[in-house]
């Protein structure tokens, strides 16, 4: 009895902590929210008969990434959106200006080797005057990945400066060279712009239909037609959101620690893992309440059609507990911030490239697709969009919550565990 | 009550403590003085069940710490070295989370809240976000946040350091008014004076041991009558040695190179001529000495060879 008083206080206490300094979770909804956005704008409501552009692709670098760029586009549902044909350059304008096609995209000399390095290169979008909404879907599908990997930037800067910060050494889980190797992989990763340009102009063309649902389309699911970008998109986003919750919410733990409110947290009659639980519960509540927010936002307002969108969102809000759970046993196995910064940035980056959550699952190529299952947020979004898109029934959604909620609780005991042995007290 | 029977603590290679045993009793103040890293926090770390000890037994009440923990911490508050608090949120939400986290509950809780932040003298500014407040103010409420639930045992592990002189005289005031209660008050510090004016009973621990211990008279006489004298300038220790011995026996020497020399003697400012005299013959050249009526300082010094600086 007294256990679950002290439990509700820790709750109270990382509410009331949370909500005095709400930047916080503005930062992390911001980012999501505005590449829902954008893609709204973009692809706007969705009605009306979709035309189809004509991209012509000047492609100068002729190196494996520009191959991979410009085959890419042909194929899936993309195709029916957009007819590539390769040009020179030259020919590309003389179409455009003859009002031949919708757009021409040049890929730049050396653009492959920029991008390996890290460098900045320009990939120049030429349009056709005459048209007025092909253009623009075109342009905009560029624009939101600039866009969405410059906010990412803005969230993610502090993480990238501690972790581009001077050395710190502790007897971590991993060698150090490793943990410095993470650190440039991701520094590079993050410094090269082109990074945000690049994979999702070779990922949207691979937006593929699952034919096996088309010939079976009954009541009671979904209908291809009805799948707009922002369908395939939604789900992501959501996922997205809960990847960033958990590393904020995840990190706090360094927070207490310097603070020294974990070692007073150990000198109370009651045991850790009620503090401990407390933290990941009041983070669960915030992720609740806006994965509802965001859920019914696009079942009422967007008016997406999802099957069971009520169960669905609170299986992805258990996620986002689990998420939180499993990020703070990752920080807790480092002696330094920095450490354990850099790692859970790299699964950070791994589930939200790998795991379906900034592509859609559906614009993966095939075989990243079959890994992404065992991601965490892959594996979740699976779930989610099987039942919302009405191929299983809600109920289905109990056994992987069993299995969700059987790690949040091996999670929350190795952290209770971890940190009461020494970590919580440990000089940071 | 509180009890360390040969404790014991080792950070993997590094010992902290190296096997202290004392007890400290109701209603009185126990000081722990020794200089920085000298095992101080360890000890009390240990003694509140943050760190298991490697060896040795303490008991709090009647309470093992390893065994009985859960019993043994509700019947202390502790005031750790660092300010431990929640930054983003008001004094009175500290309280009432710290408060609850040893068993107040309700109004109860309310009430003492209030009574504590009228006694550390935040009471004006309660409502607002600590992270405003100055460091003298954030150490006040740490202080507040140990004696929330009104413990028998309270363990304070240097908690003036950084305050104001005003302040200070304040929470040592307090600490006074605990152990008059009858609260087992155990105090850390490396300040002499604070351990003289306040403990009634005082440990000297340096490199996890202690090396003296009892009250302030019963340390002072260990020291005996005689004063430390310290010279500067340069000697040779074997010739200085030799002539102190022959000249002037009842000169003890503390430490001695070339460059230092550290003796006790009785009365020294009325012997300090014929000092001086001995160590001229030597060849000595001097260039500074001073005198110090002992203390616990020169107990200190004398204990663990080195002198305790803030
Ligand atoms: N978590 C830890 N890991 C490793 N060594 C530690 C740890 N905590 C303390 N030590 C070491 O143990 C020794 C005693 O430290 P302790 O903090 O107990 O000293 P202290 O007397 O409280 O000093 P101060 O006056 O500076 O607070 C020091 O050598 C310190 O480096
Ligand atoms: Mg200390």
């Amino acid at each position: 009895m007294s256990n679950l008083r002290y439990l509700l206080a820790a709750i109270r206490k990382d509410i009331g902590r949370i909500l005095k300094d709400p930047l916080g979770i503005l930062l992390w909804l911001c980012m999501p929210v505005m590449v829902g956005v954008l893609v709204n704008l973009a692809f706007g409501g969705g009605d009306g008969e979709t035309p189809t552009a004509e991209l012509l692709i000047a492609d100068e670098d002729n190196s494996l990434l520009s191959g991979l760029l410009t085959g890419g586009f042909g194929q899936g549902e993309m195709a029916e959106l957009i007819h590539t044909r390769a040009v020179t350059r030259a020919e590309g304008e003389r179409e455009i200006y003859r009002g031949r096609a919708t757009a021409l995209l040049v890929i730049p000399e050396g653009f492959g080797d920029s991008f390996l390095n890290g460098e900045q290169d320009t990939l120049s979008l030429l349009t056709n005057p005459s048209q007025t909404i092909l253009p623009g879907i075109v342009e905009e599908i560029l624009e939101i990945m600039t866009t969405g990997g410059g906010l990412l930037r803005e969230f993610l800067g502090p993480q990238i400066d501690l972790i581009a910060s001077g050395e710190e050494t502790g007897e971590d889980l991993l060698a150090d060279q490793t943990v410095a190797g993470m650190a440039v992989d991701i520094n590079n990763l993050m410094e090269g712009a082109g990074t945000w340009l690049f994979p999702p102009a070779i990922a949207f063309q691979n937006i593929s239909v699952d034919t096996t649902a088309v010939t079976e389309a009954e009541t009671g699911m979904v209908a291809e037609e009805e799948k707009t970008l922002l369908w395939y998109f939604f789900p992501s986003l959501l996922t997205l959101l809960l990847i960033f919750s958990g590393m904020t919410f995840s990190s706090d733990i360094w927070e207490e620690r310097r603070a020294g409110t974990l070692r007073r947290g150990l000198s109370v009659p009651f045991p850790m893992r009620w503090m401990i639980l407390g933290k990941f519960l009041a983070a669960s509540l915030i992720i609740v309440t806006v994965i509802l927010m965001a859920a019914a936002f696009g079942r009422f307002v967007l008016n997406l059609p999802h099957y069971s969108w009520l169960a669905g969102a609170l299986f992805l809000a258990l996620t986002g507990a689990t998420l939180v759970a499993g990020m703070t046993a990752l920080q807790v196995l480092f002696r330094t911030e920095r450490g354990a910064s850099i790692v859970v940035m790299f699964f950070v980056m791994v589930m939200m490239f790998g795991g379906g959550s900034f592509f859609p699952l559906e614009a993966m190529p095939g075989f990243l697709q079959r890994i992404a299952v065992y991601l965490p947020n892959g594996w979740a979004l699976t779930h989610y969009k099987s039942v919302i898109d009405g191929h299983s029934a809600a109920g289905e959604l109990l056994l992987p919550a069993i299995i969700l909620i059987s790690v949040f609780i091996l999670c929350w005991t190795f952290c209770s565990w971890q940190i009461a042995r020494r970590w919580g007290s440990d000089p940071s | 009550m509180i009890t360390v029977e040969d404790l014991h603590k080792s950070y993997g290679d590094t010992v902290a403590v190296d096997g202290i045993t004392f007890t400290a009793e109701p209603g009185r103040i126990f000081g722990l003085l020794g200089p920085n890293g000298a095992g101080k926090t360890t000890s009390i770390d240990c003694i509140a069940g943050v760190h298991k000890p490697t060896s040795g037994r303490i008991t709090v009440g009647e309470f093992d710490i390893v065994r009985n923990a859960r019993q043994a911490k509700a019947q202390m508050g502790v005031v750790p070295q660092e300010v431990a608090l929640y930054e983003e949120v008001s004094a009175r939400e500290n309280l009432h989370f710290w408060g609850g986290a040893c068993g107040l509950k309700g109004a109860t809780l309310k009430e003492r809240a209030t009574e504590v932040l009228e006694l550390i003298g935040l009471i004006d500014r309660a409502e607002e976000a600590i992270k405003k407040y100055s460091g003298g103010m954030k150490r006040r409420l740490n202080f507040g946040c140990g004696i929330m639930h009104q413990p028998p045992v309270l363990l304070l592990d240097e908690p003036t350091v950084g305050i104001d002189p005003q302040s200070r005289v304040r929470l040592l005031d307090l600490v006074r008014e605990q152990a008059a209660a009858g609260v087992t008050v155990l105090y850390t510090t490396h300040y002499m004076e604070e351990a003289e004016a306040l403990c009634d009973e005082i440990a000297i621990i340096d490199h996890g041991t202690i090396h003296a211990q009892g009250s302030l008279e019963e340390l002072r006489t260990l020291v005996g009558e005689k004063d430390m004298v310290r010279l500067t300038g340069t000697f040779d220790p074997g010739t200085v040695s030799r002539a102190l011995s022959d000249n002037l026996p009842e000169v003890e020497i503390m430490e001695s190179d070339e460059e230092a020399l550290l003796v006790s003697m009785m009365d020294a400012a009325g012997n300090l001529v014929a000092l001086l005299g001995v160590l001229h013959d030597t060849g000595a050249v001097l260039r500074e000495t001073s005198v110090r009526r002992p203390s616990l300082e020169t107990l200190f010094i004398k204990m663990t060879g080195k002198e305790l600086r803030e």
